[in-house]
């Protein structure tokens, strides 16, 4: 048998996820939910199949993976036809790759029929030099740098690789690995793209780990580490910057189009792989969602990937969220126990028609305690909050024989939390230029000062300087100060994008969102007069609405220096994750009279924090019911925070059932907390909880495999007694709340 | 030489060859009832960069750009890039499969043959009138358009400037980047 491609040891590899199996290490019991699903429901999870054959070496495993690999080679021609093909075809080059890599993977194992393996690398070797090399020769060389290139050069390259016997596959060979290292070296050397996390963690981060193996195995030497023309770019910093947009509460920074995100984790594994730096194997081991099936390269196989290059004996000291900056992108200020997390971003926006790359110089995301307290992202097909006059724009190159008409909005000014001037919402870039430059950062200081007057100054001609700085303040609360001055007077508008709960608030906005933490934010210096419009459908995430808050003042120079107080309103008293009853109900027709029976008779005692089996050798279905009691706290009020992703979820107390319904969006990125009625209080409830686990990567409700994930607690109210006092005198800043006082120097920025 | 794959194959194989049989047999693939031996000769054409395939090359443009190649409406059904999901699709009544293959192959031939007069670096009038064409037509996909504006930027014929630069303003990206290339002054 031939060592599989990008694994030089199998033997190794094998032994690897052995010990960690047989140890109940992390790694092990991930190795193990993969097999389980792959063998238990291969047409489920065909992305496992393959690399379950590989390690086990079982006929049945390698059975399946073949019929995974037949199943894709029979999509291919009738994919021609589809409009994703003909005008998005480096989403199928990116998964086409795999597959084809995937079958290599079988074919060095000797398992195909002779005449069957030609027949599928013939078809695999043409579909790749009519639909991938085809769409790589278009794009611009070295011009075109972005997620798009890098899945149809790595493409180009892999397959080149793989099957170079074929005079096609050296063609092709030679135009994608002559491309690759300018993907890398045409990043910016902050790692970001500029194309939002989503792209940056569902493609660019995880290409590098191929991209970096490919380049090393052919081309030798180390390319992870190698700066590289024609812009610097770094394989390293690019996976540097994977991590940190993975924030505390276990999102992705809301960096651009897509808003907050799920992490992936194949890229971070590669980085605990190849660098020292203890924090990849904090992601791994202490932070990441390991139920959820995130997809990478648009196919279902991060798992894979991270398990592939997950170090072995990873269980390092646990490492600490710290605070970062890059100069040409934003800065993050993180308290030292990672409850407060400030992010300024100032990355270059596109000129005209700012899709990807958003225009947000000096947009603020502010998260607390783990809940996030501002928004961005895309709102939903309803919402029209962003259709503004100028940002319309209708293109042909994107569908089959039709045009398609969008408005562009949501990634002007107008759709971040910025400054605003003269009520031009569609604000942007028309061309290319510098729009920011850093003043001044200290991490240890926990502040930056960043100037974008250039993107204001594009428009508006008179303008001076347009600054933002941000202040985490004794790791308890957040200054941030605005100027914008001109040489004529403008309306100045400063625009915030709240969680859509607003509170009552004697001075500024205060919001309380559904995880009990409030934000009070208020101005110590500039006008306290604001308008504050929901926004249903935006984003089309997390609440499906927010709050559009502009606080505005008319002049030449203009200030504001703001007080952001977070304060968590709830605390948790008991862990109630273990000990649950879990029965499978694979026909989906049980109800709650019915399953009260099965409790008694085959019920399993597991841990409500994954899928059932995810955990232990149970049936791979859908629908599942739990049950346990709980002792409620005799408190003021009182909520069970259950596990995230729980999709269709019901829930019983006491045979009585509770509405969750205002929970469904919100928990598809975060833990639901409902509140328990009053009359529970001081007493000891049953719980009866029904839900669905994704339990297929394609099928239809098969939410692409991802099962819910999460600790259930028991939360109580906490004092939260709000800001009492604040002012600005004397170039200090005064905040009273409860028994604390903080007295803060505080210059203000000169012009 | 009896299947497509190895037909494709033969081209690639002799696609830094220099000598008249294999150039002789290319260009007779640009004639191949199969498109996409067609599209591997042109794009073996490209490689070995000799006029002498100019001629075919003129002529594939003429023959290709009679088809209907972009006329395929909207189908229904469709599943994920990479899915292992079976796929049914609803053709319209009619449809024919000499339609299907032309719509599998869309412009990807008249991209070939734009790529390879770039890189022959010499084009006829003929040839010129049709890169200027496909520069700027709209009907077709962006690919062939920016394939268009990659060799007249690789042609470098003056009379092309004025072609170049209406297709520098083109609604796609990758166009008028190829297109801004072969404009006085381009710096990447």
């Amino acid at each position: 048998m031939k060592q599989p491609f990008y694994i030089d040891d199998l033997a190794e590899l094998r032994e690897k996820l052995s010990h960690a199996e047989n140890d109940g290490e992390l790694m092990g019991r991930v190795w193990n939910s993969v097999k389980r699903r792959a063998r238990k429901a291969p047409e489920k999870f065909p992305w496992f199949t393959p690399f379950v054959a590989l390690i086990t070496g079982e006929k049945d495993d390698i059975e399946n993976a073949k019929d995974a690999v037949r199943n894709y080679v029979a999509t291919m021609d009738p994919q021609s036809f589809g409009m994703g093909l003909q005008f998005h075809f480096w989403c199928f080059a990116f998964p086409h790759a795999r597959w084809s890599l995937y079958f290599h993977w079988l074919a060095g194992m000797e398992v195909w029929e002779p005449e069957e393996e030609k027949e599928i690398r013939e078809a695999l070797l043409t579909f790749q030099y009519i639909n991938f090399f085809y769409g790589m020769r278009t794009k611009p060389e070295p011009e075109c740098v972005d997620n798009q290139t890098m899945s149809l050069c790595f493409s180009n390259a892999l397959l080149g690789h793989l099957f170079n016997e074929s005079a096609m596959a050296q063609r092709m060979y030679t135009d994608g690995i002559r491309r690759l290292p300018s993907l890398i070296g045409g990043m910016p050397p902050s790692g970001y793209s500029g194309e939002g996390s989503t792209y940056m963690d569902a493609v660019v981060g995880p290409s590098i780990p191929f991209i970096v193996e490919l380049l090393e195995r052919t081309e030798g030497g180390n390319w992870f580490n190698k700066t590289l023309p024609p812009a610097s770019g770094n394989a390293e910093a690019i996976c540097r910057m994977i991590a940190r947009e993975w924030m505390p509460n276990g999102l992705l920074l809301p960096w651009d189009h897509y808003g907050y995100s799920q992490p992936v984790r194949s890229c971070v594994a590669y980085a605990a792989h190849r660098s020292a730096d203890p924090f990849y194997g904090e992601l791994l081991e202490q932070q990441a969602n390991w139920a959820v099936d995130q997809s990478i390269g648009w196919g279902f196989d991060d798992l894979i990937w991270s398990l592939i290059w997950w170090p072995k004996n990873n269980c390092q000291d646990k490492a600490t969220f710290k605070s970062w900056c890059e100069p040409e992108v934003g800065a993050a200020l993180i308290s030292d126990d990672a409850q407060l997390y400030l992010m300024q971003m100032w990355d270059e926006s596109t000129p005209h028609f700012p899709t990807r790359a958003h225009v947000n110089p000096n947009a603020i995301v502010l998260t607390a305690y783990g809940s996030p307290l501002t928004v961005d992202g895309t709102p939903d097909k309803d919402c029209t909050a962003f259709n503004y006059d100028d940002t319309w724009r209708e293109v042909s190159f994107m569908d089959l024989g039709t045009t398609r008409k969008f408005n562009f909005g949501v990634g002007c000014g107008g759709g971040h939390s910025v400054i605003l001037v003269d009520k031009w919402e569609g604000m942007r870039a028309f061309s290319e230029y510098p729009q920011s430059t850093l003043i001044a950062a200290s991490l240890d200081e926990k502040s930056v000062i960043t100037d974008v007057t250039p993107i204001y100054k594009e428009r508006f001609t008179d303008a001076i300087t347009v600054r933002r700085r941000s202040r985490l303040i004794e790791e308890r609360f957040w200054l941030i100060e605005d100027l914008a001055s001109f040489t004529q007077p403008h309306e100045v508008g400063a625009r915030f994008f709240l969680r859509p709960q607003q509170i009552d608030a004697k001075r500024g906005i205060s919001v309380e969102t559904a995880e009990g933490v409030r934000l009070s934010l208020l101005p110590l210096v500039g006008p306290d007069s604001s308008k504050v419009t929901p926004i249903k459908g935006y984003p089309e995430r997390l609440d499906g609405a927010s709050l559009l808050v502009d606080f505005t003042q008319q002049g030449r120079e203009c200030r504001w220096l703001w007080l952001a107080f977070p304060e968590a309103t709830r605390e948790v008293v008991q862990d109630v994750s273990g000990e649950w009853y879990a029965v499978p109900d694979a026909e989906k027709n049980q109800d709650v009279a019915s399953i009260l029976e099965l409790f008694f008779q085959q019920a399993t005692m597991v841990s409500l924090t994954v899928p059932p089996y995810m955990q232990r050798n149970l049936p791979v279905v859908q629908r599942w019911w739990f049950r346990r009691t709980i002792n409620v706290p005799a408190a003021t009020a009182s909520w069970l925070r259950l596990p995230k992703q729980m999709f269709n979820l019901q829930l019983w107390i006491n045979g009585e059932i509770v509405d969750v319904s205002s929970h469904t969006m919100r928990m598809n990125l975060l833990e639901p907390e409902i509140e328990l009625p009053a009359k529970f209080f001081g007493t000891e409830i049953d719980v009866i909880i029904c839900c669905d686990a994704g339990d297929s990567q394609y099928g239809p409700d098969g939410h692409e495999g991802s099962g819910f994930y999460g600790k259930p607690v028991i939360l109580v109210a906490q004092d939260a007694p709000g800001v009492e006092f604040a002012d600005y005198q004397d170039n200090t800043v005064i905040v009273r709340s409860g028994k604390n006082e903080w007295i803060v120097k505080h210059n203000l920025m000169e012009i | 030489m009896n299947t497509v794959f190895e037909k494709m194959e033969y081209c690639a194989a002799h696609a830094a060859s220099n000598d008249s049989v294999t150039l002789a047999n290319i260009i007779a693939f640009l004639r191949d009832d199969n498109w996409r031996v067609r599209y591997a000769a042109a794009i073996a054409l490209g490689d070995r960069r000799d006029p002498q395939a100019m001629p075919a090359l003129v002529e594939l443009f003429e023959s290709e750009s009679k088809e209907p190649l972009f006329s395929q409406p909207e189908l229904h059904g469709g599943i994920h890039a990479g899915s292992t999901e079976s796929l049914t699709l609803e053709f319209p009544e009619g449809t024919t499969d000499e339609l299907k293959e032309i719509w599998r192959r869309r412009g990807r031939v008249l991209q070939a043959a734009c790529l390879a007069i770039g890189n022959i670096g010499q084009a006829d009038a003929a040839a010129l009138g049709y890169l200027h064409r496909f520069a700027l037509e709209q009907s077709y996909d962006y690919g062939i358009r920016a394939a268009a504006c990659k060799a007249l930027a690789q042609l470098a014929i003056p009379e092309s400037l004025p072609i170049l630069e209406l297709a520098a303003k083109d609604e796609e990206w990758c166009t008028k980047t190829e297109a801004k290339k072969g404009l006085p002054g381009y710096t990447p």
